[in-house]
């Protein structure tokens, strides 16, 4: 009995010392300062396209690029649908590559189609990917209110860093 | 009695006690790995609770379930680690254990066949597991697990 105890204790020792967390790492695009690429985005009744010049200026920007299928996406845009409240003076663009109904899936999943600062979309020409030469996702981007990139992250945000901004 | 020997009886009591300790140790043993695995993963889905849900969502058939599931789960694995630490639950513990590992690993063979591309939604380190990997640590815990019950089974006899 009294391994075992000792046992407990190294592993909840081991775990707890196991959970510092790292800070954010920004991810360098090489585009800070430059505008938003221009791309078409189609939305999700698949017939209305935006363009990305046409986003509205103003307004400070998120860019959430996701895979619908990728759980630290999923995860991610949980946080972020959990503390909407927190975005209200900012235009949330979520962008993917795949197709249509795995968008629409994922927008009735997190009740997207209620958020009206959301603007949820399909990057039909993976342009933010070339952009950005990205290999993986989550991507989050902020944009000024002139659409110029501030400051990029690769992976799952954790909440402190999500919300810094 | 020729000094410095040990009466028949004593010898075989003694050859009795030395592999009753080896059998004990050997449940030790494992039973200390079930209880560091369960209390392990039943933490680490709890300390990320946002990314196990949405993991578990992924999972067919477990989208509209996966916020109870995401409790229920590591509860259930925190019992288990409880039945097996007390002497007493041992037993009962072991075999819960043993057969949720079953359980366990006829949802990874159902997801190797059906949706290999899916994560696993285990909790820690384990996430870092292939679904050929789980599929070898679930059978040693299995096999770890049926070890266990018979030894504590004959043990008990032996007592």
């Amino acid at each position: 009995m009294r391994l075992q105890i000792v046992a407990f204790l190294c592993m909840v020792v081991a775990w707890i010392a196991c959970q510092e967390e790292k800070p954010q790492q920004a991810y360098k695009t090489g585009m800070e300062g430059k505008p938003l690429p221009s791309f078409a985005i189609q939305l999700l009744d698949s017939a209305s396209f935006i363009h990305s010049e046409d986003l509205p200026i103003g307004k400070n920007m998120v860019l959430f690029y996701f895979s619908p299928t990728c759980p630290y996406c999923r995860a991610q845009m949980r946080d972020m649908v959990n503390n909407i409240d927190r975005f209200k003076d900012k235009e949330l663009c979520i962008l993917t590559n795949a197709d249509l109904k795995s968008i629409n899936r994922f927008a009735d999943y997190f009740k997207l189609k209620e958020l009206n600062n959301v603007i949820v979309g399909r990057d039909t020409g993976s342009v933010v990917l070339i952009t950005y030469q990205l290999m993986t996702v989550p991507f989050t981007a902020y944009f000024d209110k002139n659409k110029q990139l501030k400051s990029a992250y690769i992976g799952r945000m954790s909440p402190n860093s999500l919300f810094q901004f | 009695m020729v000094a410095g020997s040990l009466p028949k009886q004593n010898i075989f009591s003694y050859i009795l006690l030395l592999r009753w300790l080896k059998k004990s140790t050997i449940i030790e043993i494992i039973a200390i790995l079930y209880m560091s695995m369960f209390l392990y993963t039943a933490i680490s889905k709890w300390a990320d609770y946002t990314m196990t849900q949405e993991q578990m969502a992924l999972m067919p058939l477990m989208t509209p379930i996966a916020h109870i599931v995401v409790w229920l789960l590591p509860a259930t694995e925190l019992i288990l680690t409880l039945l097996i630490f007390f002497y007493q639950t041992r037993k009962k513990g072991l075999y819960a254990a043993t057969i949720l590992m079953i359980l366990f690993t006829l949802y990874i063979i159902d997801m190797m066949l059906f949706y290999p591309h899916l994560p696993c939604s285990c909790g820690g380190f384990l996430t870092q597991l292939s679904w050929p990997g789980h599929l070898i640590f679930n059978t040693t815990f299995i096999v770890l697990g049926i070890l266990a019950i018979r030894m504590h089974k004959s043990n008990a006899i032996t007592q």
